[in-house]
């Protein structure tokens, strides 16, 4: 059973829109192309997640009114960013690990892929030092 | 009656039938055991560690060639390194035999990494990035194909390290 997994993904991918419009506004001019660029690729996630699951005929769950997510300065807000991409790639992982089915596991694989390089280059932008991980996805 | 001197020919043919029936039989069983069939899985996980192996040859020329890039280039070069060892963890080391002891155990990589000896930093930049996505999707396909869903939650991973390695390399 997909379902729950594909669930938990679509209620994380609704959190990482609103986080996007949280953060975007707090991002400096450099960076906000890229966010630009990474909540046009979580809506369409979401959207697919949201199809997937009619398909399974699950009623998928709505996005809440608001999420507990706060950025103040540019450096809190390449923070956020980078934290919700690497939560992406815990709950994408799950997906891969959660099915045999292929193109359920494809898309766990392309979503996980996603997430991790997003996940590098706000590592990188925001200057750290170790910009990619050994492991995405494994929490 | 001269007849009843020798074997009869139906004798002679039954007895013949009956040693090569012997013979096939003993030979099933004297023989070894074929050996088991190759798990789908290990041949995904050994692909895996010879991509891994390919990547540090990469990365090993490159440092050679450009030691001015070690600082960025090591802490990519040891995520690969722990790619290897959560493929293939390190068993204990059976006991050596004279024969093993005698030959260094040098791993043989069979493809040359696509990263020649590059002029330029941008080159050998570029190079690494390339051969990294090109282990990322083969990664990929082989974490569709793992039948062992640890397996290929490992592989995906490692598709996604390796596809978010070029952000590094840029």
């Amino acid at each position: 059973m997909s379902e729950p997994l594909l669930a938990t993904l679509l209620a994380a991918e609704h959190a990482a829109v609103y986080g996007y419009g949280v953060l975007g506004a707090r991002l400096e001019e450099v960076s906000r192309a890229a966010a630009r660029t990474a909540v046009v690729s979580h809506r369409s996630r979401r959207d697919q997640l949201v199809a997937l699951l009619r398909s399974f005929d699950v009623v998928p769950e709505p996005a809440l009114p608001a999420y507990d997510v706060d950025a103040r300065t540019p450096a809190q807000a390449l923070a956020l960013a980078t934290r919700l991409e690497d939560g992406l790639s815990v709950r994408w992982r799950d997906l891969v690990v959660g099915t045999d089915d292929r193109s359920l596991r494809e898309l766990g694989v392309a979503g996980l892929q996603e997430t991790a390089v997003r996940a590098a280059q706000w590592r990188l932008l925001a200057g750290d030092q170790q910009v990619t991980l050994a492991l995405p996805g494994v929490a | 009656m001269s007849a009843d001197l020798g074997p009869s020919r139906r004798r002679v043919l039954t007895a013949a039938g009956a040693a090569v029936l012997a013979s096939a039989l003993s030979s099933c069983t004297s023989e070894p055991a074929p050996p088991p069939p190759i798990d789908p899985d290990d041949a995904l996980r050994d692909a895996a560690v010879e991509r891994e192996q390919s990547l540090l040859q990469a990365y090993d020329a490159v440092l050679l060639a450009v030691p001015e890039l070690t600082a960025r280039l090591l802490p990519l070069r040891d995520q690969h390194l722990e790619h290897l060892s959560a493929v293939r963890p390190p068993v204990a080391t059976p006991l050596p035999s004279a024969s093993a002891s005698a030959s260094p155990p040098v791993a043989s990589v069979p493809e040359v990494p696509a990263v020649p000896l590059a002029p330029t930093t941008a080159e050998a930049l570029a190079g690494l990035a390339a051969a990294e996505r090109t282990a990322a999707s083969a990664h990929a396909l082989a974490a569709l194909r793992a039948a062992d869903r640890p397996l290929a939650g490992l592989l995906a991973s490692l598709s996604a390290s390796e596809a978010s390695h070029p952000v590094a390399l840029s």
